[in-house]
C-alpha cells in the first residue's frame, strides 16, 4: 500500500511539474517584434512630449484593470510628468464590452475637436459602470461630454464622419500587430508590459539606466 | 458495454471535462495581468488588499493542478473532494454577490475576455458540481489511480 502510494506522489509530482514547465513555456512572451514605439496624436499624449520615457498604453475604457491603471499613470504625470510622456491607444475590448467600441469613438471626437481628451476619458473610466452594458450609451455620453461645455453639434458631425472610427481601428490594427491580447497594455520605451504591475517594473529598469 | 461499464465510462468522461475546464481556467488568467483577477476578486467584496492579491496569484495554479489530476484521474477521490470544495466556494462567493446585488462586472471565471453573468455561471458551478460527484463515485475504472494499483499491487 505504502508503495502504491509512493509511486502515485511520484507520479504527481511529475504531471504537476509538466504542467507548471508548459504553462510557464506558454505564457512567457515572445521576445521578438514587441517594441511599440510609434507615439499618437498630441490630444492623446501627456507629460512631457520630449521625455526619455515614452509609454504606449492600450487600453479600453470598460475594463475595470483599465481604470485603475488610468488614476496610476494620472499619478505618475501629476508627480513625475517631466520624465513620461505617455501615449494613449485604443484597444477596446469588444468581444466583453459592447460599447467600448463607441467610448473610443466619442473619446476621439472630443479629442479631436476641443483637446479634452484626458478630462473625458477619465469621465469615461470613472463611471464606466454607468455606461459599460446600456444601450443608450449615448444620452450618458452627451451628458458627460455637456458637463466638460462641449458642444453637441460638432461632435455629433465627427460621429458622422469615418474619420474617428478609422483612428480607433489604427490603433486596434496596432495592438493586434504588437500582439497585445489584455489591457491593458504598455509599451515602455517600445518594451512590452502586461499590466500596471509590469509597467511599474519597466519603468524602474529605465529609471536604472535602461537595458 | 453492460450499465456500470458505461456509467463509469461517462463518469469518468465528466471528470476530465471538469478538469480541463479547471485547467482552462487557470491557464487563462495566469496568463492575463495579475490585476484582472485581482480586480475580479476585489468586485465580490469580501477579501481586500494583500488576502486578494494572495489569492489571484494563487488559486489559478490550484485551478491548473487540481483539473490535471482530475484529467488523469490520479488521487481521485481527494483531488474530487477538494474540487467541489473549491466549486462549493465559488457557489458561496457568487451566491453572497447575487444576495446582496453587487455588480459584478467580471465574474474572473475565465479571466477578463470572457465573463458570464453571475447567476448563469452559478448554475453551470451546479452541474460541474455533479459532473464532480459522479467522478468522485464511478470513474475510478477509467484512471490513473487504478493502472497504478493494478500494476504495482502485486
Amino acid at each position: 500500500m505504502k508503495k502504491i502510494t509512493g509511486i502515485k506522489i511520484i507520479a504527481g509530482f511529475f504531471l504537476l511539474l509538466a504542467a507548471t514547465v508548459i504553462i510557464l513555456i506558454t505564457t512567457e512572451e515572445p521576445k521578438e517584434v514587441l517594441y511599440d514605439t510609434e507615439k499618437t496624436p498630441s490630444y492623446r499624449q501627456k507629460g512631457n512630449s520630449e521625455a526619455k520615457i515614452v509609454i504606449i498604453e492600450y487600453t479600453d475604457f470598460a475594463c475595470p484593470a483599465c481604470a485603475a491603471a488610468n488614476t496610476y499613470v494620472s499619478n505618475l504625470i501629476k508627480y513625475f510628468g517631466d520624465d513620461f510622456n505617455v501615449n494613449f491607444k485604443h484597444y477596446p475590448l469588444t468581444s466583453i464590452h459592447p460599447y467600448s467600441f463607441n467610448a473610443a469613438v466619442w473619446s476621439e471626437c472630443v479629442g479631436k475637436e476641443y483637446n479634452k481628451f484626458w478630462e473625458f476619458s477619465d469621465m469615461l473610466f470613472n463611471r464606466r459602470l454607468e455606461w459599460w452594458d446600456k444601450k443608450d450609451y449615448s444620452k450618458l455620453f452627451k451628458a458627460y461630454a455637456a458637463e466638460l461645455g462641449i458642444d453637441d453639434k460638432r461632435i455629433a458631425k465627427c460621429l458622422g464622419s469615418s474619420d474617428a472610427i478609422d483612428l480607433v481601428k489604427k490603433d486596434m490594427e496596432s495592438g493586434d500587430k504588437f500582439k497585445v491580447d489584455s489591457t491593458p497594455t504598455f509599451f515602455v520605451n517600445g518594451r512590452k508590459a502586461v499590466g500596471v504591475m509590469e509597467l511599474i517594473e519597466e519603468i524602474k529598469k529605465e529609471k536604472q539606466g535602461g537595458l | 458495454m453492460d450499465f456500470k461499464n458505461r456509467r463509469e465510462l461517462v463518469s469518468a468522461i465528466m471528470r476530465v471535462v471538469v478538469g480541463c475546464i479547471l485547467i482552462y481556467s487557470g491557464f487563462i488568467k495566469i496568463s492575463e495581468p495579475l490585476e484582472n483577477f485581482y480586480n475580479a476578486i476585489l468586485g465580490y467584496k469580501i477579501v481586500s488588499g494583500d488576502l486578494a492579491l494572495i489569492s489571484a496569484q494563487v488559486v489559478p495554479w490550484i485551478e491548473v493542478y487540481l483539473g490535471v489530476l482530475l484529467v488523469f484521474g490520479l488521487f481521485n477521490k481527494l483531488v474530487s473532494i477538494f474540487s467541489i470544495l473549491l466549486f462549493l466556494g465559488f457557489e458561496l462567493l457568487l451566491a453572497q454577490a447575487m444576495i446582496r446585488g453587487l455588480e459584478v462586472e467580471n465574474c474572473g471565471c475565465f479571466g477578463a475576455t470572457h465573463s458570464n453573468p453571475i447567476g448563469v455561471e452559478f448554475t453551470l458551478n451546479l452541474v460541474w458540481l455533479s459532473f464532480l460527484f459522479l467522478g468522485y463515485k464511478f470513474s475510478y475504472r477509467f484512471s490513473l489511480d487504478r493502472l497504478i494499483e493494478s500494476k504495482f499491487s502485486k
